[in-house]
């Protein structure tokens, strides 16, 4: 539904620019943040922040002067640059919205050892710690003053 | 009691007894639109005082990353608490005092962005291994301070904006006062010696929290006083015997900790000294 909110061509530029902040990684075994999979979750995510993220698209298209895969590699990363430094609040919300998406991506989740499943309601046992080092703080005496 | 319903009809309940429980914004905005020709400044307001003294508890993070696995996703991220600072000690500069709360990192998303907000994570080909370096090791040091009353911290009807009944909505005023800057300072100061002893790096410090520390207190303040107070000092109306109020307006400090555990204490306690008062509850 957010898809047709949003012109061909503006999520041409999101998917390219989705690419630029997180690019993927051979080293780690991870997609870009433009993967068909994460990049499909971002256009439909995007609900109540498709006003700022509109707004930073049009900054981009004009710093970028037209599309953004349309540039060399150099100049898409000077335009980048340049959006992210001055981009103001629309563009904090764009980058919201990709790493959302990009962080509960399951491969994206196991590669950080983690396991690709939401904390509830399975939940997670969890090791004890040194309780002991709470000893001193019951030893001393009180610093709060007794109820009246 | 008179208000309009779902459809904008005006309906009449009539009422022995009427307890509110609004909040620090709801309640005086209630109050200030109640005004008649017998209350002409509002509601239970002839110490002049509904609306003011508003308080928040302002919040500060210090934050660090350590060498350790800090594990915070896998159970809750709060972890310790600390008031050692809570009571008043003038040699610190300032009244009152915090609310230390200890984080253990938090989820990846959350940490994704507020790395990436930080400026602590790049976007393109460094960006993986930075913020791989981070992602779990996040140690981070809240503070809670208690805010005090200050008349110019109010919440007064906005002269031109209403809600789609007509009815004034409310407008807010508010710096954070000169003994809660001090007392952040003095805070973080602490915060940055805590991390330092841990071996974090990266510090870096968000003030005010934009998205938290923001309960609304004190703008229908309680007191023996009726002319320094709205309510008495179990929650009735000076001026109306058989209004109560029951919610954070009637905070006389905001205290240094998330306020709702203290609110339901106080409508507890009120509601036992309506109890209690039955046969004189009006006199």
């Amino acid at each position: 539904m957010n898809e047709q909110t949003l012109t061909e061509a503006e999520i041409a530029d999101l998917r390219c620019l989705a690419g630029m902040i997180i690019p993927p990684s051979a080293k780690y075994g991870v997609p870009g943040a433009d993967d068909d999979t994460i990049f499909s979750d971002i256009v439909s995510s995007i609900g109540r922040d498709r006003d700022d993220v509109c707004a930073a698209l049009a900054t981009l298209h004009a710093l970028a002067g037209g599309p953004l895969a349309a540039l060399g590699a150099a100049r898409r990363g000077e335009v980048a640059a340049r959006l992210r430094a001055e981009g103001g609040s629309p563009v904090s919300v764009l980058t919201r919205v990709v790493l959302l998406c990009y962080y509960r991506d399951d491969r994206v989740m196991v590669s950080l050892g983690l396991e690709a499943r939401p904390p509830f309601p399975k939940g997670h046992e969890l090791e004890q710690g040194d309780w002991s080092l709470l000893d001193p703080v019951r030893a001393r005496k009180p610093f709060w003053r007794p109820a009246s | 009691m008179v208000y309009y319903d779902s459809d904008g009809v005006e309906q009449f309940q009539p009422a022995e007894v009427v307890i509110m429980a609004c909040n620090g914004v709801g309640t005086p905005r209630l109050l200030l639109n109640s005004a008649s020709g017998r209350f002409p400044d509002g509601l239970a307001n002839s110490s002049g005082l509904v609306g003011k003294n508003l308080m928040f508890h302002p919040w500060a993070l210090v934050n660090g990353y350590v060498d350790e696995p800090m594990d915070g996703h896998r159970g809750p991220p709060l972890c310790l608490w600390s008031q050692e600072f809570y009571e008043t000690d003038r040699s610190r500069g300032f009244v009152r005092g915090y609310n230390f709360q200890f984080n253990r990192s938090i989820g990846i998303c959350t940490e994704a962005v507020y790395t990436e907000a930080a400026g602590l994570v790049p976007w393109g080909e460094g960006h993986h291994d930075a913020f791989r370096g981070l992602v779990g090791h996040r140690m981070s040091v809240g503070i809670c301070t208690e805010d005090l009353p200050e008349e110019h911290n109010r919440v007064t009807l906005d002269p031109n904006l209403k809600d789609l009944h007509g009815i004034p909505a409310p407008r807010i005023d508010y710096t954070i006062g000169e003994n809660t800057n001090r007392m952040l300072d003095f805070a973080i100061d602490r915060g940055k010696e805590i991390l330092a002893a841990a071996g974090a790096r990266h510090v870096n410090i968000t003030r005010p929290v934009v998205y938290g520390g923001w309960h609304l207190l004190g703008t229908a303040r309680m007191g023996n006083d009726p002319e320094r107070s709205v309510v008495n000092s179990w929650g009735r109306s000076h001026d109306v015997k058989n209004l109560f109020i029951v919610d954070g307006s009637i905070f006389v400090t905001s205290g240094g900790v998330n306020p709702t555990c203290t609110i339901q204490a106080l409508a507890l306690y009120i509601a036992d000294s309506i109890k209690q008062r039955l046969a004189t509850l009006f006199d």
